[in-house]
């Protein structure tokens, strides 16, 4: 069985977010809510100063904090090693947001389809559409993943349900890499089977030596990070992306 | 004119209603209608009208939650002092009995509501249900709610079977409600008394461990949660044990001044059981001042980085002003139960009052500060969060509390407040 995983390579990374923005488009993610996230990070004082990327997508860890504390197993470890959330199941408790040291939950605040990035019902934009032009909807996203037939891919799907990164499930169900991956300029992004010793990903970990986001916690994450050392305690994000969302 | 018997003194609110009673009945209602329309409000529009948002940048969890284990905390005192009370043969206690259980029974159901209104799909609460085998093994939000129906279904039976002798009692003195009592009490037998007391008894005795176990739940909800800093520990079991002692016996006291002064029962809930109480209340409150600051010099000195600035979000950034507050408050309350305890000729019940209405309060912001400043510090270098309750949020939480003092308005109408039967049967013992 396969064991898919993430590589990450920091010294190919240059902050661009194309990621981000190709796992926008391919989930259809609301407004403010980033599956993938890009943390532009700086240490020190002018002239010691150093800056440095480091994407972060769901660390689809073995030992997943979200997956143990989901009071009805919406969140839930496939046989493939991704965590994939069930919104059809999801009653909205956001525990699995809480217990995450990562993060990475994304929950749906407002009703999804009035929170894409443009306001359809805009009286200026009426002359153009119509009235008629619906918000694009990834079609990808409909069906159930094709394993368990359950609903757990693409986002913006429900009012009040946790959403966050799949790794594109329902495109690595059909043989191909993640949005993020397949979009990545530098190719820092790796996308692999973790257990299939000849993988891309498993021949990165073999050459370089690697770590994990927040190892001591005893998540086990299954996204691995190469060159440049972890971010310290001391590091200042730049340029962070604000939650669009008025509260 | 001969002298009012028990009977009547205590059965007084049941037979004869004053119009203050409407005229508080009235405002109440207009409180719940508020909080109704604010829930239709959250129910149309989702949790966006809340302030919680995600985790960078936002807090998920809020004041309902700080709610739910206000009032988790709550149902603490009723059946524990009932219990005691049992088991102990503590005959000055008795006329709390019953007011003990019904805040028992009251604020779990509160507990309950907050929840309901915390989750973001009301609609799908039964998946609850449905996925509760599967579940049970790993989630402590399963096992918290395992704890809080059993010990619901618990307090439910215990308050019922021992009111049964005074709604027979009733059914005789109060004619026009006799069709109520008499529908509430199936298969009475007039003899029956003895047998329940011998099941109240048990009862009280497996009362204990079930009440350690609802509130060590709670404190695992987060107790147990690595991934945020600030809440993985072992006091926490402890803490919110000690935690719902202390605000669950503090609400006792408040309520029973409460109806003392309302219907002028000074001569059956005696100065004696306030005394009995603060003293109580005395140690409890030291024990969870110290487990406080246990926990904030773990946090403050040995933990990580991310556990060091929740922290200082407590001390000296935008929490500081509810912390120090909470810390200060404790104290005085603490003097004050103190200083009743050691010197007998201080003792005012008054001060007694003042300090467990202190407690309850200072509870509720405790349970605040446990949930939100966690987390809006998160593991990785995100900004902190910010979080500020909205007007839904307050009516809300405030339809909890309006909601519980219509159900003891009520309850008082309906059913006798004081344990009847019981004070006479310990009034008898006495002579």
């Amino acid at each position: 069985m396969a064991r898919y995983g993430m590589v990450i390579n920091l010294d190919r990374c240059t902050g661009c977010r194309a990621c981000m923005l190709a796992c926008k488009v391919e989930n259809n993610t609301p407004q403010g809510i980033c599956w993938m996230y890009v943390f532009r990070l700086e240490e020190g004082e002018y002239p010691n100063v150093r800056i440095w990327f480091m994407p972060r997508p769901c660390m689809h860890c073995d030992n997943a904090p979200c997956v143990k504390v989901c009071p009805v197993g919406a969140r839930y470890m496939r046989e493939d090693g991704l965590v994939a959330t069930d919104f059809e199941r999801c009653i909205g408790c956001r525990y699995c947001e809480v217990a995450c040291p990562y993060g990475v939950n994304q929950f749906n605040w407002k009703k999804p389809a009035d929170n894409y990035y443009l306001d359809w019902h805009d009286k200026e934009l009426l002359p153009v559409t119509g009235g008629a032009v619906p918000p694009y909807k990834n079609p990808d996203l409909i069906e159930a993943s094709a394993r368990e037939k359950r609903h757990i891919s693409g986002g913006g799907q429900r009012i009040g349900v946790i959403e966050k990164c799949t790794f594109c499930v329902h495109k690595v169900e059909k043989r191909m890499k993640p949005a993020c991956v397949a979009n990545c300029p530098t190719q820092a992004l790796c996308f692999g089977d973790l257990a299939d010793p000849d993988s891309e990903v498993s021949r990165l970990l073999a050459q370089k030596p690697s770590y994990r986001l927040l190892e001591e916690l005893g998540a086990e994450p299954k996204v691995y990070y190469l060159g440049k050392i972890p971010s310290t305690e001391r590091a200042r994000q730049i340029e962070e992306i604000p939650c669009l969302l008025k509260r | 004119m001969r002298p009012a018997t028990l009977e009547e003194k205590l059965w007084h609110p049941l037979l004869y209603t004053t119009r203050k009673f409407y005229l508080f009945l009235g405002l109440l209602l207009l409180g719940l209608a508020w909080s109704a329309f604010a829930w239709i409000t959250q129910l149309r529009n989702g949790l966006e009208v809340t302030g919680m948002r995600d985790i960078p940048g936002g807090s998920p969890w809020g004041v309902y939650m700080a709610n739910f284990i206000f009032f988790i905390g709550i149902t603490h005192a009723g059946i524990a002092i009932a219990s005691a009370i049992r088991l102990l043969k503590l005959r000055d206690y008795i006329p709390l009995a019953r007011i003990a259980e019904l805040v028992t029974v009251f604020s779990l159901l509160m507990a309950g509501f907050s929840l309901l209104f915390d989750i973001g799909r009301p609609d799908r609460i039964f998946n609850l249900l449905l996925y509760y085998p599967q579940r049970l093994a790993s989630s402590p939000l399963i096992w918290d709610i395992t704890a809080i129906a059993t010990y619901l279904i618990f307090s439910v039976t215990y308050l019922y079977l021992e009111m049964r002798e005074d709604l027979a009692r009733l059914a005789k003195s109060n004619p026009r409600l006799r069709w109520l009592y008499r529908r509430l009490l199936p298969a009475y037998e007039p003899g029956e008394r003895e047998r329940i007391v011998k099941i109240v008894w048990w009862a009280s005795v497996f009362n204990f461990p079930i009440m350690v176990m609802v509130h060590t739940n709670v404190a695992w909800v987060f107790g147990l949660m690595v991934g945020r800093p600030g809440w993985y520990g072992a006091i926490m079991g402890p803490y919110y044990v000690v935690g719902a002692v202390l605000s669950g016996v503090a609400t006792v006291v408040v309520m029973a001044a409460a109806y003392r002064q309302l219907f002028g029962w000074q001569e059956y809930i005696k100065p004696r059981i306030f005394r009995g109480l603060g003293k109580f209340l005395s140690w409890v409150s030291i024990l969870y001042i110290y487990f406080m600051l246990s926990e904030f010099i773990t946090v403050k000195y040995a933990g990580p980085v991310p556990e060091l600035k929740v922290s200082i979000a407590w001390s000296s950034l935008e929490f500081a002003g509810l912390y120090w507050v909470q810390v200060v408050a404790l104290l005085i309350a603490f003097t004050i139960f103190f200083l009743n305890t050691v010197f007998p000729r201080v003792f005012r019940i008054g001060t007694t009052v003042f300090a467990s209405a202190l407690v309850v309060v200072i509870l509720w912001i405790t349970r605040f500060l446990i949930v939100v400043p966690s987390l809006t510090r998160p593991y990785l270098p995100y900004p902190p969060g910010r979080y500020s309750p909205t007007w839904v949020e307050w009516s809300l939480v405030m339809g909890t509390f309006v909601m519980v003092a219509l159900l003891f308005m009520l309850f008082t109408k309906f059913f006798p407040i004081i344990p009847l039967t019981e004070m006479e049967k310990a009034e008898e013992q006495q002579e």
